[in-house]
């Protein structure tokens, strides 16, 4: 062996040595970095449904009460939290889109929203949202069953004497995905045969409370609406409503439902589905139900909304999606 | 003045007083507390009224702070982060119920949240540090004010409407946030938004300026009132003062005034009674010189006669009729005169104390004669101890020779009269002159003290002025004592005076020393020089009849003050008679004269007058005079008072 060489060779082994060496070193200064920071995002980035856990939040649409009738709704999430024992922050003002977006991304953990937005989210692939309850409201109009109708309303002082008479007149609706604003009548209007061209205008408004005002003050001629709001603002809140009249009823149909987002615990929302349910046997909880004109929360079956469903479809394949 | 007494008597001064100044006390503290409420109210309504003008602008900020944070909503909206939606909502929604509760507590009254702390989701409510002050009518709460209700109808007006537009940018905001995802329409709400809250800011501005004009007429209103009640209770104030000043310093003023002209009218009365007083002094003094000058000749005269042994029986008893009626005359002279001088309150008593016994014992002495004269007894009941009366002795001894004189006088044939003393209290002693005589009658006894009353007396033999007992009376009383009668009409009475006095535990007796009679020593082989200066013959005569037995008495006479001074300068006598009234120069000038002469100055004189006023007794003795001898002259007391002074120089 030439000395050389195995000079050369030795330097070789040792340059490899220490290469091995650096990179082991290296390797482990690696492996403890990943780790480290793995082991951080595994202690920082909570899960995003344990973060919900710390605050219930609960959302509610334009579906159950104008604005003014807010506060009812906050009460009965103050007490969903009192029960519960938990922080509860009720959120409002928000299209039926936003909110279900809320519940979809988790966001807000339990909705009051219309029937029309839970079967759309609820018909997804991936449902995100969860049945949980109904009220059953106390007026005998419901028949002591968790349904409600569109009332197509005109102004008191209007010529509008019927549904035919409403031919070329200015429609305002709240939103797309209500049910009662929009796909009862979009129903009733393919059920007429009335799909080339019915109003003279459509209007969006946004609320149920601000078509009811749009009528009242002679800025749209007709519109359907929750007969949940307009029973409620007929009795709390009559500066608009009073300035219209119920032409015709549609319906009954499911009545908007209370709902979790599917990111929630099942046992939190047993939790929540039990409170609810027993919550007109409890003397407080009673008299904030009251307000609200809710006689009972019940539990229904995601069947209980077919009737919104085919509507829907009935939309769909007919091709009469858009009131017009 | 007599008002002011009359008030002041009648104790409705204090009272009057009392009740005004409680009126005007009252008004004070009434205006006091006014105007410490008034100002109270105005620091409170200011405090009030700056405090809402602070919460109106914090609702101005509010408007935009909401509008702000749905805007950051939009934002979130239009770039899908919920999370940001969902924030910016809540402080949207607590902005908002911030700005309505505050809004309603303006116009119901209520309480409103002043801090601003930011308030995170989870994060507690912070309680404010700084702290509240109590306003009046607001109170203080933890976490803020509680105000009452706006009552202005014109501002309340005003946040209706900015109630309107609120309630109105709320709506639109609702609106922009239900609105369909077109980022084009959430812009057109931003604007609609910033375009409503500046209409509603602008409306709370106006509610403000309201609030600022309500505030400003609340104050000048109170202002006002302020000032019309300080006004009103200042003149309440000066009415009272008024009826104060009225009430006493008006009286006053008259009462001092009216003191002044009495004191004025007093002074000048008083120089008329001075006057008057002074012409009756210079009368009585005249009087008694003009009256008793005359009177000095008859007795003297009369009486050298009675001593003569020339005379026969009947000349004689003419001669003591002569005297005993001069006598009489002067006894009216002097009394009159003394009456004169005790109504005057000219008379002069000199208060010293005497020894009673010795009083009495000259008494009976003096008045043993006539008592032998009228067969009358008198007995004399000593006391036990020696007793000391205070009193002029002069007097007290002609109180009693007069009690006396009256008892013997008016007594029956050999009867008898008592003298007694007894004390009737610690310091008081009762003299009582007792009589069996005739008695009075009960109804006569009230005119005892009459002056020439004598109670029918002068229809009978007994002599007597009528004068004498208003005298004693007097004299009595100015000495501090009293005097009074029991009599029984046919059996007899009981003159008693009572003057002060005490047990004498070293008797002090100032009197005469009867055993000291200054006998008349006839020493023929002393021979002494008395000089006579008199103007008066008559009186010369005398003196030198009253010198003409005396052997070892050489008598010069000098009919003018000049003669005099040469005799007494030349002759250097023993003696000086001086008589005091004279003319060209009077007896105090011609004393003056000889005491400022070397030689002359040391011989003793002794004046002779016919004034027995004890002023002109005090005035000679004060100029210089060793003795004093009034006239008519009491022959016995003459001698004495020659045989002291010749006496001397032995």
């Amino acid at each position: 062996m030439n000395i050389t060489n195995k000079s050369s060779l030795y330097q070789s082994v040792n340059g490899l040595k220490l290469t091995v060496l650096v990179h082991t070193k290296l390797f482990k200064l690696m492996l403890f970095s990943v780790l480290f920071v793995f082991s951080i995002n595994i202690f920082a980035a909570k899960p995003f449904d344990e973060e919900e856990r710390d605050e219930l939040r609960i959302v509610m649409s334009a579906a159950f009460v104008s604005e003014s009738g807010t506060g009812v709704y906050d009460a009965i999430s103050e007490y969903l939290g009192d029960k519960l024992k938990r922080k509860v922050s009720f959120i409002s003002g928000f299209s039926y889109d936003t909110i279900n977006s809320m519940l979809e991304s988790g966001m807000a953990d339990v909705g009051f929203i219309c029937g029309l937005p839970y079967v759309i989210e609820h018909d997804k692939p991936q449902p995100s949202i969860e049945l949980l309850l109904a009220p059953v409201m106390k007026s005998s109009i419901y028949q002591d069953k968790p349904i409600y109708y569109s009332y197509i309303i005109v102004h008191k002082d209007s010529q509008f004497n019927n549904f035919e008479s409403l031919k070329g007149s200015t429609f305002v609706y709240n939103d797309e995905i209500s049910n009662s604003g929009y796909n009862m009548p979009r129903s009733h209007l393919i059920t007429r045969g009335e799909t080339s061209g019915f109003f003279g205008r459509v209007v969006r408004s946004g609320s149920h409370e601000e078509s009811i005002r749009m009528v009242a003050f002679k800025q749209a001629d007709v519109s359907a609406v929750d007969s949940l709001v307009y029973d409620y603002d007929q009795v709390n809140n009559q500066k608009y409503v009073s300035q219209t009249k119920i032409l015709k009823k549609l319906g009954p149909a499911g009545i908007p439902p209370v709902v979790v987002s599917s990111k929630v615990p099942v046992t939190l929302r047993n939790e929540i589905r039990d409170i609810l349910i027993n919550m007109d046997k409890d003397p407080a909880g009673k008299k904030i139900l009251n307000k609200a004109l809710v006689d009972r929360f019940t539990i229904v079956d995601d069947s209980h909304y077919d009737s919104v469903r085919k509507m829907r479809k009935q939309a769909v394949s007919s091709g009469y999606t858009i009131i017009k | 003045m007599n008002e002011l007494f009359d008030i002041i008597k009648t104790n409705t001064l204090k009272r009057d007083l009392t009740i005004r100044l409680s009126l005007l006390l009252s008004v004070f503290i009434v205006l006091l507390s006014v105007s410490y409420y008034m100002s109270s109210r105005s620091i409170s309504d200011k405090e009030f009224d700056s405090i809402l003008l602070n919460i109106a602008g914090r609702q101005r900020m509010l408007i935009y702070r909401y509008v702000s944070e749905i805007n950051q909503v939009l934002v979130g909206l239009s770039s899908g982060n919920l999370d940001m939606v969902l924030a910016e909502k809540k402080q949207a929604d607590r902005t908002a119920k911030r700005f309505e509760d505050a809004h309603d507590a303006f116009v119901n009254g209520g309480k409103i949240i002043m801090h601003m702390h930011e308030e995170s989701a989870g994060e507690k409510h912070q309680e404010p540090t700084q702290h509240i002050h109590h306003l009046g009518t607001i109170e203080e709460s933890k976490s803020g004010v509680i105000i009452p209700a706006i009552p202005d109808h014109i501002i309340l007006n005003s946040l209706k409407i900015v109630n309107k537009e609120w309630f109105e940018l709320k709506r639109i905001a609702l609106l922009s946030l239900r609105s369909n995802a077109n980022e084009v329409a959430k812009n057109r709400y931003v604007l609609r938004l910033l375009d409503q809250a500046s209409r509603t800011s602008f409306e709370m501005d106006y509610a403000v300026q309201q609030m600022q004009i309500s505030s400003e007429e609340k104050l000048r209103k109170l202002d006002t009132i302020h000032f019309v009640i300080l006004v009103m209770g200042m003149a309440i104030f000066i009415i009272i003062i008024y009826f104060v000043y009225n009430r006493i310093v008006r009286p006053l003023d008259r009462s001092v005034k009216a003191l002044y002209s009495t004191t004025e009218n007093l002074e000048k009365e008083k120089l008329v009674a001075e006057k008057a007083n002074r012409a009756k002094s210079e009368f009585l003094s005249s009087m008694s010189h003009e009256l008793r000058t005359p009177l000095n000749a008859i007795l003297g005269f009369s009486q050298l006669m009675e001593l003569s042994n020339e005379l026969s029986d009947d000349t004689k008893d003419s001669v003591k009729e002569i005297r005993k009626a001069g006598g009489h005359l002067l006894e009216l002279i002097n009394e009159v005169l003394d009456l004169a001088k005790i109504e005057a309150g000219r008379i002069d008593l000199s208060i010293e104390p005497i020894e009673y016994k010795s009083l009495i014992d000259e008494c009976l002495k003096l008045m043993k004669p006539i008592a032998d004269h009228h067969n009358i007894t008198i007995d004399h009941m000593a006391f036990k101890r020696d007793i000391i009366i205070r009193g002029d002795r002069t007097r007290i001894k002609q109180i009693v020779m007069n009690l006396l004189s009256n008892a013997i006088k008016y007594n029956q044939v050999e009867g008898r009269v008592d003298i007694t003393v007894k004390s009737v209290s610690s310091d008081t002693f009762r003299i009582s002159v007792i009589d069996n005589g005739i008695g009075i009658k009960k109804e006569a006894i009230k005119g005892m003290f009459e002056a020439f009353n004598r109670l029918g007396a002068e229809e009978s033999d007994v002599e007597g002025t009528g004068i004498g007992l208003v005298i004693t009376k007097r004299l009595v009383e100015l000495m501090g004592g009293c005097i009074g009668v029991d009599s029984e009409y046919g059996v007899g009475s009981t003159f008693w005076i009572e003057l002060p006095g005490a047990f004498a535990d070293s008797s002090v007796v100032n009197g005469n020393n009867p055993e000291e009679n200054n006998l008349f020593i006839n020493d023929a082989n002393n021979l002494s020089s008395v000089l006579y200066i008199e103007d008066n013959p008559v009186n010369l005569k005398l003196i030198s009849k009253l010198f003409s037995h005396k052997n070892n008495v050489h008598l010069l006479t000098a009919h003018t003050p000049f003669l005099g001074l040469e005799l007494a300068k030349t002759k250097l006598p023993d003696l000086i008679l001086l008589d005091i009234q004279m003319p060209e120069m009077n007896g105090f000038q011609v004393l003056e004269s000889l005491k400022l002469d070397s030689d002359t100055k040391n011989i003793p004189v002794v004046a002779v007058s016919a004034s027995a006023l004890k002023a002109d007794i005090k005035k000679a003795e004060i100029a210089g005079f060793d003795d004093y001898l009034t006239k008519p002259l009491d022959i016995p007391l003459f001698y004495e008072t020659i045989e002291r002074y010749l006496l001397r120089l032995e």
